[in-house]
């Protein structure tokens, strides 16, 4: 059944918004959603792009960047439990840009060409951005272990990672 | 034998996602054999992937929720009614006037594209079924036309030579 695609793909918008929007209220995932489809409902260019769901997170990604100007940066906050920094915290840290490659490329699985032509950008700053998110969250995980060990007074740990 | 210098944090970031240039991915391999740092690297960057979908994985189980309504009236507009994108090109009273006809084809590729190995898969018989009754159709002519010209050339001995100089 080629019906009800959009029905389906909408459990995945709403992980990918709530991973974009990992910073903010919830809430506002769904928010973004639901102006996702129905700005791909009054687009005209909505049955003109060969592939639904590169067009719907497109606009996803056009509705999420332009909330993202009307308000202030956010500011890279720590994690609410140092002893546990999770992921949600490393993606609010990255940039707008670097995090929504990184979410297309290891949440949503798009080969780099799709979410290059999702974001509307060539192959190579697609791939960029996402070594950058990488490395980015790399060192956010690195910098909270070191926090986390230097409040509980324990020497560096064994596993510490030397560049 | 490789100096992890020769291969960047962004090589080893595309090797990851699998895309890497083929050129290059016997040389990546081996790189991952003799330095266990960038191998432990790729398995870190591997796991938290891993964590991370695990993390937003119940937005999959949610489904559409309170969207689902918004989002058939979509599939409405991207694929309206029949389930062959090609008859939609046909005249389709339904669809607004100002949208471009040549789109409800794009659409189309885009639910090939979209559906899953099951629909892809039911696609394919489909497509063979259809290519099989097509040459069975030909070669029924083809029998037919042939019968008839023979039949012909019983009655007409000038067909039958028209024929032979053939």
């Amino acid at each position: 059944m080629k019906r009800n695609i959009v029905e389906r793909l909408t459990g995945r918008l709403r992980r990918f918004a709530r991973a974009l929007h990992a910073d903010q209220p919830p809430g506002a995932a769904d928010d973004l959603v639901r102006e996702t489809i129905e700005a791909a409902l009054t687009a005209r260019d909505t049955v003109e792009r060969a592939d639904i769901r590169i067009c719907l997170f497109h606009h996803m990604i056009d509705k999420a960047r332009a909330a993202q100007k009307d308000k202030p940066a956010p500011v890279a906050a720590p994690p609410a439990d140092p002893d546990m920094p999770d992921i949600s915290a490393a993606l609010a840290g990255l940039r707008f840009e670097e995090r929504t490659a990184y979410l297309l490329v290891a949440l949503e699985e798009f080969g780099y060409a799709d979410a290059a032509t999702v974001m509307r950008v060539p192959y190579d700053v697609l791939a960029t951005r996402v070594a950058q998110a990488r490395m980015r969250i790399d060192d956010f995980f690195e910098e909270a272990s070191r926090r986390s060990s230097a409040t509980r007074g324990t020497p560096p740990g064994h596993l510490r990672i030397v560049k | 034998m490789f100096s992890s210098k020769l291969v960047s944090a962004a090589e080893l970031s595309a090797f990851l996602d699998g895309e890497t240039d083929p050129s290059r991915r016997a040389l990546l391999r081996e790189h991952l054999r003799t330095s266990p740092a960038d191998a432990q690297r790729l398995t870190r960057w591997r796991q938290r992937e891993e964590a991370l979908r695990a993390t937003f994985a119940p937005a999959i189980r949610e489904g559409a929720g309170p969207m689902a309504p918004l989002a058939r009236s979509l599939d409405q507009k991207v694929f309206p009614r029949d389930r062959r994108p090609e008859a939609r090109v046909l005249g389709e009273s339904s669809r607004p006037a100002e949208e471009p006809i040549r789109g409800a084809v794009g659409g189309g590729i885009g639910a090939l594209a979209i559906a899953g190995k099951r629909q892809r898969r039911h696609t394919l018989i489909v497509a063979a079924a259809a290519f099989l009754a097509g040459a069975v159709a030909m070669l029924a002519a083809i029998a037919l036309i042939d019968g008839a010209s023979r039949i012909t050339a019983l009655y007409t001995p000038a067909a039958q030579t028209s024929q032979d100089s053939h």
